[in-house]
């Protein structure tokens, strides 16, 4: 059976055109054995209502900026980098996450947009509305791990192919804000009890005035184990959680539960 | 364009870049300077490209001279 594999979260704030804080956390993991290295949405770049106030050019720099840097690295530091970044197309920006090691960068491009009159990205970024497709899985170290865009956690579709792929560890990058901090705790406690799997979540920090609402990204960042505790919890200031991440776990809670076992011996629910 | 000259504007456009990478820089402040940078850098271009047509000329100026 594999070793545990170490896995970073940075619990950021947008870093705007300064990157120079990451040399320091990218030292510092590595230095702890951390083999991934994870990031929230908008940290990279600004918020998606910021960027609309921004040319896009000012943009385009910022992202290309920081996935030079990143390949550098991940190089460097023989590290996988999991980070959400907003990419220009012809028609427009492309939410999306990269997946960046020594070989080259690999893009998922988020499939559910948040929707809301207040909150709205689908309208704001070009991503295509299209039949699902496979989301961004790989193997490392012997872990199958697979990214899901945190908007998408929400979706069944996404949790079946968990249970299909036998995920081990679930990384989830995300923007939560307001007061949805239990919420969020319930249900990735839940999913990760459920689809006995790891799950990683990583927030973003800082704040966004929209006329006389402030918007605050409240951190929370956290590493849940198959059985539903939370391993680690990074609170609501700028930090990186490193842990490590054990398959004996997940076989455990396995076989306790006999979840995807009960549901081998039966004929899918059509 | 400014009058100033190909250095100063690369001067600038460095100057600004620095101000970009501070940490407590607003967005608003930021996406001022990026302009300003970008005004200066493509300025800078135009003046490149001049002095290059200008030596071209010189240069082939010179070959007309020689034959």
């Amino acid at each position: 059976m594999s070793s545990p594999l170490v896995v970073a979260a940075l619990q950021l704030q947008t870093l705007g055109f300064n990157p120079s804080r990451l040399e320091f956390y990218f030292k510092n993991a590595h230095a702890r054995g951390a083999k991934i290295i994870v990031f929230g949405e908008y940290v990279l770049n600004h918020f998606f209502k910021e960027l609309a106030s921004m040319p896009q050019s000012m943009v385009k720099e910022q992202s290309d900026k920081h996935l030079k840097l990143l390949k550098t690295y991940a190089q460097e530091y023989d590290m996988t980098i999991i980070a959400p970044i907003v990419i220009y197309k012809k028609d427009g920006f492309v939410k999306t996450i990269a997946r960046i090691n020594s070989a080259g960068i690999y893009y998922y491009e988020q499939q559910i947009l948040i929707p809301y009159a207040h909150w709205d990205e689908q309208s704001f970024f070009v991503n295509k509305i299209e039949a699902l497709k496979s989301p961004m899985i790989f193997s490392l170290d012997g872990f199958k791990i697979m990214v899901m865009a945190g908007y998408e956690m929400h979706f069944p579709p996404f949790w079946d192919y968990v249970r299909a792929k036998k995920i081990d560890l679930v990384i989830l990058p995300t923007s939560s804000t307001f007061g949805s901090h239990n919420r969020w705790r319930e249900i990735i406690k839940t999913q990760a009890f459920l689809y006995e799997t790891y799950i990683l979540r990583v927030n973003r920090l800082g704040e966004y005035s929209d006329k006389d609402v402030k918007w605050r990204f409240y951190g929370d960042s956290m590493l849940v184990r198959p059985d539903g505790e939370v391993e680690m919890m990074l609170e609501d200031k700028e930090s990186m959680l490193v842990e490590e991440i054990d398959k004996k776990v997940i076989k455990l809670h396995k076989k306790e539960w006999k979840f995807e076992q009960a549901l081998s011996i039966r004929k899918e629910l059509k | 364009m400014t009058n100033e000259s190909f250095e100063e504007k690369i001067a600038n456009a460095k100057s600004i870049m620095e101000k970009l990478m501070k940490q407590d820089i607003s967005l608003e402040d930021s996406v001022k300077l990026y302009e300003e940078g970008i005004k200066n850098i493509q300025e800078a271009s135009i003046i490149l490209e001049e002095a290059k047509a200008k030596i071209k000329i010189i240069e082939q100026n010179s070959i007309k001279d020689e034959a």
